[in-house]
């Protein structure tokens, strides 16, 4: 998962010619982010959104140039239209028959995973996701997909400075979360599991180590990492 | 990361920095779960690269060009005018042989294309004249278009006895259209039954295509039927096999490893054919459940052949009786998948694996597994 640069930039052109390897590589990269990206937005069905968006991405892959983070950004413009269009969509439709609860019994997220990891990611996105929408989608672009603000900004619609605010609110606003600090102290035993790579503009800081370097338990989250 | 950030929250809470750590984490195998699907839809959408020598710049030209007129066309096309003068000849030609082949044409026309074309069964005046006593012939008349007098056919008079061709004569000479019993079978239509020793067969096995061939109720004894048979999604009929009828008209021809929902129909050429028989196939499917280690992780693997990469099968567990849908997962390249399941949760429950049926194949229900309570 942990991607550099030149080799997404690489799977990014194998991609485009056709190659499945550079293809899955990408997908490799950043389905899990546009599904934990997803789920903060609130689509029920992410699965079925990301692999909508990832068609529209492969169809359309002869026409993109550009760079792996021009793609990140290309890859989440899309996945959010899809997703727009999933709770239009579904807003339309009326309620279905309600859920047995049988299906969580085969939940792929198993108790194993949630011990083994800490805080879970479902539950790090439920977190995340209690933010307004505004801020959870700036949170969630800028944390997850990775993209810096000016891209944030384009996907949203917003001026740079619009998202800056959301930004700092967002923020503000889990750091007062008790549930966040709850789990933050609950993980803090624990070591921490690896991450999932930097992606290109996620530089480590300066005077980092990496996970349970200074200045955090993973090295990556500080303010004085640098875009 | 995130430097342009408001600067007076100061150093990312420690919480928001274990929250944020947690969201970019490894990725779960959940996650990761759908990569032979993605593999899969890529491999089917892609749009290869246009090469060097077919770089698709033109297209952006013609995009931008204004809506082209027809005279416009017309002026670009250098040849036009010798194609416009080509089609109005042909025309003019299929019109006057038309009216030839009629006798609709003034007499000394007439004459002079049955002197031309003669050979070709273009009528002579005079003899129409002649014959119909001095009114148009049938075969002259407009009328008469139909009578059989067409190319390839026999010229009038030499054609069926008594002058008249059957109406049904051209019909009959063209080729290409279907079969019609042949003079021998005009006393009694000949009927070719047919049916499938089974309407479902396991995918890959074989089928016997039964058929009976009657005239006149009566058994058609030491006739050739051909088995010709379409698999779904092919347009083309082929051979499948051929059969010679017993003393009551019987034939049983069997297919050898039918691979996919096929049609089948025997027929006698140009005499009879049978409707259609549709065999669905049905892919065995097998569910071999793995217990994982304190019941946390069981796997069940799916395994199925004749079925296709995307296929849909879905979970199911047995409660009160009756199988309720768990969830669902596409098959990969080699006709597998495996679900995770809760060993915990599902102890001493049944589950099995259904194959969603497909134009090609049937729906299939694998072998039950009982998921054994954890160690």
């Amino acid at each position: 998962m942990t991607s550099e640069t030149g080799v997404l930039d690489d799977a990014l052109a194998r991609a485009s010619s056709g190659d499945e390897a550079g293809f899955l590589e990408l997908w490799r990269a950043l389905q899990p982010r546009l599904l934990r990206f997803l789920r903060v937005v609130g689509c029920e069905d992410p699965d079925d959104v990301a692999s909508e968006t990832w068609l529209q991405v492969v169809r359309d892959l002869h026409r993109f140039s550009g760079g792996q983070e021009d793609f990140r950004r290309w890859l989440f413009t899309i996945g959010r239209h899809r997703a727009v269009d999933a709770a239009r969509a579904r807003s339309r439709r009326p309620a279905g028959a309600p859920n047995s609860g049988l299906d969580v019994l085969a939940d792929t997220q198993m108790v194993e995973d949630q011990v083994l990891e800490g805080m879970s990611v479902q539950g790090a996105v439920a977190l995340l996701s209690r933010l307004s929408r505004d801020q959870a989608e700036a949170v969630a672009l800028r944390v997850i997909a990775g993209l810096d603000t000016p891209d944030v900004a384009k996907i949203l619609g917003k001026s740079a400075g619009a998202v800056r605010v959301a930004l700092h609110r967002g923020l503000k606003a889990l750091a007062d979360d008790p549930s966040v600090r709850e789990l933050a102290a609950r993980n803090a035993s624990r070591p921490a599991p690896l991450g999932m790579g930097r992606l290109a503009g996620q530089r480590p800081a300066a005077g980092t180590t990496g996970p349970g370097g200074p200045g955090s338990a993973a090295g990556f989250w500080t303010l004085e990492e640098v875009d | 990361m995130i430097s342009d950030l408001p600067g007076d929250i100061g150093p990312l809470d420690p919480a928001v920095d274990e929250l944020f750590r947690t969201l970019t984490s490894e990725p779960t195998p959940a996650e990761l779960a759908g990569e032979q699907s993605a593999v899969a839809m890529f491999r089917a959408n892609i749009t290869p690269p246009a090469s060097p020598a077919t770089a698709p710049i033109p297209t952006r030209r013609l995009a931008a060009q204004p809506k082209p007129s027809v005279t416009r066309l017309f002026r670009r096309s250098p040849g036009w005018g010798i194609r416009l003068a080509a089609a109005v000849v042909i025309v003019l030609a299929v019109a006057m042989a038309s009216a030839a082949y009629t006798a609709a044409l003034p007499q000394p026309v007439q004459l002079l294309a049955h002197q031309v074309l003669g050979f070709a069964g273009v009528p002579n005046p005079a003899r129409s004249a002649h014959t119909g006593g001095g009114n148009r012939h049938p075969h002259g008349a407009p009328t008469s278009r139909n009578s059989g007098s067409s190319p390839g056919h026999a010229p009038p008079g030499h054609s069926a006895p008594g002058g008249t061709p059957s109406p049904h004569a051209h019909k009959s000479a063209t080729p290409g259209t279907s079969p019609s019993p042949p003079p021998s079978a005009a006393t009694g239509r000949a009927q070719l039954s047919a049916s499938a020793s089974s309407a479902e067969i396991p995918a890959g096995s074989e089928v016997v295509i039964d058929g009976q061939l009657t005239r006149s109720g009566a058994g058609v004894q030491g006739v050739t039927v051909q088995l010709v048979e379409r698999l779904v999604g092919h347009r083309l009929w082929h051979l499948g096999g051929t059969g010679q009828t017993t003393a009551d008209g019987n034939v049983a021809i069997t297919v050898a490893a039918v691979p996919a929902n096929a049609v089948f129909r025997l027929r006698v050429r140009g005499v009879a054919h049978s409707v259609n028989v549709l065999v669905t196939v049905i892919p065995p499917i097998t569910a071999t459940l793995t217990p994982g280690a304190g019941g946390l992780r069981d796997v069940l693997a799916v395994s199925t052949q004749y079925a296709h990469r995307g296929n849909v099968v879905q979970l199911e567990v047995q409660t009160g009786g009756s199988w309720t849908y768990l969830r669902a997962k596409r098959l990969n390249g080699a006709g597998k998948t495996t679900f995770v399941i809760s060993g915990r949760r599902l102890a001493n429950h049944k589950v099995r694996v259904v194959l969603l049926a497909t134009a090609r194949h049937g729906a299939s229900i694998s072998n039950t597994q009982t998921v054994p309570p954890p160690s």
